[in-house]
């Protein structure tokens, strides 16, 4: 049993751990950084007395689901030795399965547990049985759609009449392709990485009036999303070293290439100037408003150098940032104008690519 | 044609290749070595899509360092394995490569006619079995005026026509002035491929070996 459950573990498991931990850092911030404890068993007590609220948590507990299944299937339609399965026994394949997509579920599941021991607190039977049920029936839907790619492998992909007309017309830009690779493989991580911030932004927009607030609250607000990014400008640094390294052999200048990321960071942040703009306080001019979300961009160059200046895996890179934004939060605090902010973080972000670009590399340690 | 000196390239403090001083002159120079020898990591660090400790010359004119964009103008180069985005298509790639390497359209449409890619080029790249992704990353190879052309193993995978067209455009490009770095582990027929020189890569250095009078 361990021969059988050792490779699909590390392949698809651990696959799903790694390759979302994006995901999961946005969604740790979102859940954990705003939210307390208290807050949780709050939402989670009112969720078991009023059932529309519960349908809410069991709308996202399916989301996740479903995206699981989807990374599952992806995998066993493209990894030819995940076939090897059909030669399983059929009640062992379908122990196995089970076990394996019940820790890709594993989040869910924790959660579920968290409001169930809420809801027997509460003596909730109605709202028990209700997690009960979809917690069971979420743990099974992966293993129909499993059974059904392997006894149908390698499936001739329906990528849509509108896609291949477009394919066969239109040609993507460089500077579109990450954004591409971001839509296609990491959609979740730019969901939630977008609403966090977009929320962010519109939340200290609304809060500005209510107070005596200066420009500082805008541009705190700006350093929080810049913070929120880290996970994509992780994915656009994974991607050009993983999958696009021919880049590095295009003849291309210095100053071209510091373009092309500034182009393709500032749109990765173009909703954020939207809202910006459309909706600044009266007491804050356009070019102010336009010099926070500078100063945005700036702090995302700055986290796209670090990482060319020395190779980190993600987590590292995600753990460095914390001591930049305390720094960051005292500049702010400290009343330096945010155009100058920006100016300098861009400056130096430039600086910083100039001298690490051609020396930086993506390190794995691997000699063929 | 290409001035190696003090080549030194370590990962993670380890030196996996040391090459004190090396000259290719023009010509065909095929690199040999053991899996895992340090050949695909000399090849990228030629091609600068490695960082490396040292001097890379081409042509006594264009320091890898000094002269990076007129350097890689002239230095092209097809991966073993290659890895491209999925979701991209074989037309988009050479869309972008060849107007990077300012390739003449003309030079565009025959290189895609002589590796038989227009079939499949404008679907994505996901859907390619391994031989239609090294024909695409040929014709990547081939685009634009190169004078060197690092190919790492460019035989694999082909069937066996494919094999004979890359022998033969290499042949007819050695003929216009273009230079090779080659490896492989196939072995080629000197008469349908004169190579004028072979070294090895091993013991974490490149060393040559045979040089044909």
């Amino acid at each position: 049993m361990t021969a059988l459950w050792t490779l699909p573990e590390k392949l698809i498991v651990r696959q799903f751990y790694l390759q979302n931990t994006g995901l999961f850092i946005v969604v740790l911030m979102l859940g954990f950084g705003f939210l307390s404890s208290n807050e949780h068993i709050a939402l989670a007590t009112y969720a078991v007395h009023d059932v529309f609220f519960l349908t809410g948590y069991l709308v996202c507990w399916l989301l996740y689901t479903v995206y699981a299944i989807r990374f599952s299937l992806r995998l066993f339609q493209t990894t030819d030795l995940l076939q090897l399965f059909r030669l399983i026994p059929p009640v062992k394949r379908v122990i196995i399965l089970y076990l394996l997509h019940l820790q890709l579920l594993a989040p869910v599941i924790l959660y579920a547990g968290f409001v169930l021991w809420v809801g027997s607190r509460q003596n909730t039977t109605l709202a028990n049985g209700i997690i009960l049920l979809a917690v069971g029936i979420f743990s099974i839907l992966p293993l129909p759609f499993v059974e059904r790619v392997l006894r149908n492998p390698n499936l001739e992909q329906f990528t849509g009449n509108l896609g291949a007309w477009l394919r066969q017309r239109l040609s993507t830009p460089y500077s579109l392709f990450f954004v591409r690779y971001l839509f296609r493989d990491q959609p979740a991580t730019l969901l939630l990485t977008k609403t966090g911030s977009c929320l962010v932004t519109i939340g200290v927009l609304a809060l500005y009036p209510t107070d005596d607030y200066d420009i500082r609250l805008l541009s705190l607000g700006m350093l929080l999303s810049a913070a929120f990014h880290a996970g994509i400008i992780f994915e656009l640094y994974q991607f050009e070293a993983t999958q696009l390294l021919l880049l590095r052999n295009l003849p291309l200048s210095i100053t071209r290439r510091l373009m092309n990321y500034v182009g393709i960071i500032a749109l990765i942040v173009s909703p954020e100037a939207v809202l910006l703009i459309y909706n600044h306080p009266k007491e804050v001019s356009v070019p102010a408003i336009i010099g926070v979300w500078a100063f945005g961009l700036g702090l995302l160059m700055l986290q796209y150098v670090t990482l060319l200046s020395r190779h980190h895996d993600r987590d590292r890179f995600m753990g460095r940032l914390f001591w930049p934004i305390i720094a960051c939060f005292l500049l702010i605090m400290y009343r330096l104008p945010v155009w100058g902010l920006a100016v300098t973080s861009l400056i130096a972000a430039s600086a910083l690519f100039v001298f690490k670009y051609y020396n930086s590399s993506w390190e794995t340690g691997e000699t063929e | 044609m290409l001035t190696i000196r003090d080549f030194s390239k370590s990962y993670h403090n380890r030196l996996v290749l040391a090459i004190p001083q090396a000259d290719f002159p023009p010509g065909i120079h095929w690199i040999k070595g053991r899996n895992g020898s340090g050949k695909t990591t000399f090849f990228r660090s030629v091609a600068g899509l490695l960082p490396f400790e040292g001097t890379l010359i081409l042509d006594e004119k264009y320091d890898i360092r000094k002269q990076p964009v007129d350097y890689r103008l002239r230095v092209n180069y097809g991966e073993a394995e290659p890895v491209y985005p999925q979701f991209l298509t074989a037309w988009e790639l050479i869309r972008w490569v060849a107007a990077t390497k300012r390739a003449p359209d003309q030079q565009v449409d025959e290189l895609i006619e002589l590796f038989g890619i227009r079939d499949f080029m404008k679907t994505p790249i996901g859907t390619y079995s391994s031989g239609m992704l090294k024909k695409t990353s040929l014709v990547l190879a081939f685009l634009g005026k190169p004078h060197l052309i690092l190919l790492d193993e460019p035989l694999i995978t082909l069937d066996h026509a494919t094999t004979r067209v890359v022998i033969e455009r290499i042949r007819q490009q050695r003929q216009q002035g273009v230079s090779f770095l080659l490896s492989t582990h196939q072995d080629v027929d000197p008469s349908e491929l004169p190579v004028d020189s072979v070294w090895i890569v091993q013991q974490q250095t490149l060393s040559l070996i045979a040089q044909p009078a």
